[in-house]
């Protein structure tokens, strides 16, 4: 290469950084976008009637794919002639539904993160901050969500809204079933399935607690012939910090080494006493005093007490905290107690004295309990924050807590182990320790559990659950299901604003068939949104048959006598 | 030859800055933000909101076009881009958006992994590639040169995971010699100093930790061998066939020299030019991370690591991992150059 050459390119790269610096737009939607949009907008486009499915395997949906396709039959198979659509990686396709552009059917589910209905219904049908105008609950107006696929029904918003205010467990109970008949009743989603999550073990291993919601229990676990137990999963944890994490890999590992003041039943949802041994509200629901557990310590020695709970709770809720740092996302905290600093839902919590705190509430909130025995409400040992910084949480310090498992080390991307605290309030746990160890690849994981690697591991492909079942040195075991694999519609499409067409596309679906197929014995069909384990499912929902002819029929009614190919876009809808 | 060396390490600088542009631009053309990795099924507009202040996100990617308007001079350059170039220029790669771990202290420990992992197979690769590619060009349409370049075009065709399966299932699952997968058993520890096992556990006197970690990387070296293994003995064949063919040797066994001294005087020397650009881009290719080995094996290294990075857009991974293979590749190539200049002595830099 000469050197004209040389000073050529890079003159032209320059060049082209400037130019293309130059026209690249901010990632914020301008008003540019309003200006240009009504030129290119053609009233009521028609497009092909779309299914689009998920990129990745979830535990509501085990094969995405071929269950799409099992739809789609289903649906040809009664007048709707759908296409199947892959509209690219997981988070593009978590992006296009946010932004309500799946125009057509999609697959999502959702995995209940407490127990509670509140936390299945809400995040979905309940009023979104800007529909709060005024001070009368009664008169506030749901406005359909683009992340909804533009779904509002104030009528269940307002009830959940009375459901999450009101502390009597029977009214809520009823308000809920209600909520699940007027959703049934408006088709706003054809419920799929649910699905129990297998796990599979090797024969040596017992007394592993599998939990449907909140970290699994692991001190009761025995393994014949080892000191250590072994257990594999797909991904790292992400951050041992349970307050600024979101992912079931990291709740895995907090849920052994911090504890929660609850903590949920083992094998229920139902929130019982962890580090506090009672907690109690007032009359109108909005002050609970907590009395907690004594003698307890943490792993680095400090004293458990009530400044602990107080230090973890502020150090989540103010944005001024000495310990709450701008790098890191307190997601749940935001999305439990409504907010930071001022708007949080927690207003205060007090020292009552060394043992003993006492919550203020904003306003009542009914699934406190259940909140409150979230991971991600653990308390970590101040001391051990303070040391770390910033660096909490991550690989270099680990987490120190006062559970039934220490932490030992953390080579990311590989492993971490945990070891027995012998000191652990509720008796030492029976295993000495704990490797939770990567492996990515689902059949990798099953050989590994074969050849005596690994001791246990989570999500196996259906192939592998049969030769597992079939083995007499391998068992299942099963996580209740605390989820639901939902097919959502875009209501910006004209067609299904239609109740007859969502009616006959819900009618259509053989679930049955697609469970037997791709769950095998471990999904049940979805008759509500709210699993059967939950409090709040509806057992007097009358299922949607599969009944192709009856779709034929509602889609006749409908006006589509010669089924459905082709479907319009509301010109109101798409304009954000 | 010096001025030649000085040339080309001058001439890396503005591939890199290219290839930090076009990676910056690229990944944010993708749909989809860590916001929305980050939160998953149970993201709420705010949070994403939120998490795009926090991260920076909002900021423009390359110049603040408003800025301008206002006069804001600092401000127009305060981009995305910008604040990246300028931490690069601390040699600072940022840190992880999930993990919050810097991206260097990772690299640290995975890109050993993938050397490690990359530099075994290709040693399995050459060792068996070029005799196997010299006795086939020999013993032309005989027997063992069918054997031998129908075993290489199985090699180079055979699909990696499905060859790491079976090894698994045969080697440690069967007949339990060797372990799945990870690069150490559970217990077992090699001080760290390269962080390359093999060599740190032998400089420490480990002999257990090394027998451990070889036990660990045998069967997915043998698997990354396969595909290089089979194109080097195919390109050294057919190198070796057209200069076999040259007068000079006619020549030197006219004189009456040996066979095998021809062979491997005369011919392999001149045939050797192929075999190392192949080499050479093949190395590149495995320094890069075997994205399916890694994941079949569990092996902790930078192709599985980028790859998640990428499916999470982890911006700061992708960008310090590109980064790191793009040096790779350009200081492979150049070895590569220089190593033409030892073996012909007709090439010259200048």
């Amino acid at each position: 290469m000469t050197k004209k050459l040389f000073y050529i390119l890079i003159a032209l790269l320059l060049f082209s950084s400037l130019v293309l610096g130059a026209c690249a737009t901010t990632p914020e939607p301008t008003e540019e976008v309003v200006v240009e949009e009504p030129v290119e907008e053609v009233v009521g486009e028609k497009i092909p009637l779309t299914l689009y499915y998920m990129p990745v395997t979830r535990f509501y949906y085990p094969s995405p794919k071929e269950i799409a396709e099992g739809m789609a039959a289903d649906m040809a198979n009664a007048g709707f002639d759908v296409q199947l659509e892959l509209a690219g990686d997981w988070p593009t396709y978590l992006g296009l539904r946010r932004e309500g552009n799946l125009d057509g059917l999609y697959m999502l589910g959702w995995g209940g993160d407490n127990g509670d209905p509140d936390n299945f219904l809400n995040y979905f049908f309940g009023f979104a901050g800007a529909d709060k105008v005024g001070d009368d609950p009664s008169t506030w107006v749901k406005s359909p969500e683009a992340r909804e696929g533009w779904y509002a029904n104030t009528e269940v918003a307002y009830l959940l809204y009375q459901a999450a205010i009101n502390p009597d467990q029977a009214a809520r109970e009823a308000m809920y079933q209600e909520v699940e008949a007027l959703l049934h009743e408006d088709v706003a989603r054809i419920w799929v399935a649910h699905n129990n999550t297998p796990l599979v073990f090797s024969s040596t291993v017992s007394g592993y607690v599998p939990q449907p919601v909140g970290a699994d229990y692991f001190e009761g676990v025995v393994v014949e012939g080892s000191d250590t137990f072994v257990f594999g999963r797909g991904g790292d944890s992400v951050q041992l910090d349970p307050a600024v994490v979101t992912d079931g890999e990291s709740f895995r590992v907090t849920g052994q080494v911090l504890e929660p003041l609850y903590q949920y039943e083992p094998g229920s949802t139902k929130p019982i006493p962890a580090l506090a041994e009672s907690c109690t509200a007032n009359a109108e629901s909005t002050e609970w005093v907590c009395v907690l557990r004594q003698g307890v310590k943490f792993h680095d020695g400090t004293d458990f007490n009530a400044d602990a709970v107080i230090f973890n709770f502020d150090r989540q809720r103010y944005t001024t905290h000495a310990q709450h740092y701008e790098s890191q996302v307190y997601e749940y905290y935001e999305y439990m107690w409504g907010g930071f600093d001022d708007d949080s839902i927690i207003t205060a919590v007090e020292k009552v004295d060394d043992f003993t705190v006492k919550f203020v509430l904003a306003e009542p909130l009914a699934p406190f309990l259940a909140n409150l025995a979230m991971d991600i409400f653990a308390i970590s040992s101040p001391t051990a924050m303070e040391a770390a910084g910033e660096d909490y949480g991550l690989p270099s310090n680990g987490a120190v807590g006062t559970g039934p498992f220490k932490f030992v080390e953390w080579v990311e991307g590989d492993h971490v182990t945990v070891e027995a605290n012998v000191d652990y309030w509720d008796g030492a746990p029976t295993v000495d320790q704990i490797v939770f160890r990567v492996i990515a690849d689902d059949s990798a994981r099953f050989l590994a559990l074969q050849a005596g690697d690994i001791h246990g591991f989570e999500q196996a492909v259906v192939e592998d659950l049969v030769t597992a079942e079939a083995a007499d040195d391998l068992y299942v075991m099963t996580r209740p299901a605390l989820n639901t694999g939902y097919l959502a519609f875009s209501y910006k499409i004209v067609e299904f604003q239609d109740v007859r067409i969502r009616e006959a596309l819900a009618h259509a679906i053989n679930r049955e068939g697609l469970i037997e197929n791709f769950y095998g014995a471990y999904g049940e069909a979805a008759v509500n949104f709210l699993p059967p384990l939950i409090w709040g499912h509806n057992y007097d929902i009358v299922d949607w048959t599969y009944d192709p002819e009856l779709s034929r029929e509602l889609l006749a009614e409908a006006g589509f006598p010669d089924g459905i190919s082709e479907v319009t876009i509301d010109p109101a809808y798409g304009t954000e | 030859m010096i001025r030649y060396i000085f040339r080309r390490i001058l001439s890396v600088l503005p591939t890199l800055i290219g290839v930090t542009f076009v990676i910056f631009m690229f990944q944010r053309l993708i749909p989809g933000d860590p916001a929305i990795a980050m939160l998953g099924e149970h993201a709420t507009d705010e949070s994403i909101e939120r998490i795009r202040e926090q991260l920076g996100l909002n900021r423009p990617l390359f110049l603040d076009r408003e800025a301008l308007v206002d006069d804001d001079i600092p401000g127009f350059f305060d981009s995305q881009y910008m604040r990246y170039m300028e931490r690069l220029s601390h040699l600072d790669l940022g840190d992880s958006i999930h993990r919050r771990i810097p991206v260097m202290e990772t690299l640290k420990l995975r890109f050993p992994a993938t050397v490690e992992l990359s530099l075994l197979s290709m040693i399995i690769a050459v060792i068996i590639g070029i005799p196997v590619g010299i006795v086939s060009a020999s013993r032309r349409n005989t027997a063992i040169d069918s054997i031998s370049m129908v075993g290489s075009l199985i090699g180079v065709s055979m699909p990696i995971f499905w060859l790491g399966i079976m090894e698994i299932m045969l080697f440690a699952v069967i007949l339990q010699w060797l372990p799945a997968g990870a690069r150490l058993s559970t217990g077992v520890e090699i001080e760290s100093i390269t962080n390359l096992y093999l060599i740190d556990s032998l400089i420490t006197g480990n002999m257990e930790g090394f027998a451990d970690a070889l036990s660990h990387i045998i069967m997915p070296a043998v698997a990354l061998a396969t595909i290089p293994m089979g194109i080097i003995a195919r390109m050294t064949r057919s190198s070796m066939l057209d200069v076999l063919q040259e007068d000079y040797i006619r020549t030197a066994k006219a004189k009456g020299l040996g066979g095998r001294l021809v062979l491997f005087r005369h011919a392999l020397k001149n045939a050797a030019l192929p075999v190392v650009t192949i080499i050479g881009l093949q190395a590149g290719t495995l320094l890069a991370g075997a994205v399916l080995t890694e994941t079949i094996f569990s092996w902790p290294g930078i192709g599985r690591w980028i790859y998640d990075a990428i499916l999470g857009r982890d911006y700061p991974i992708v960008q310090g991992g590109t980064l790191l293979i793009a040096i790779v590749f350009i200081g492979v190539n150049f070895l590569v150059d220089i190593l033409y200049a030892l073996l012909d002595p007709r090439i010259r830099y200048k």
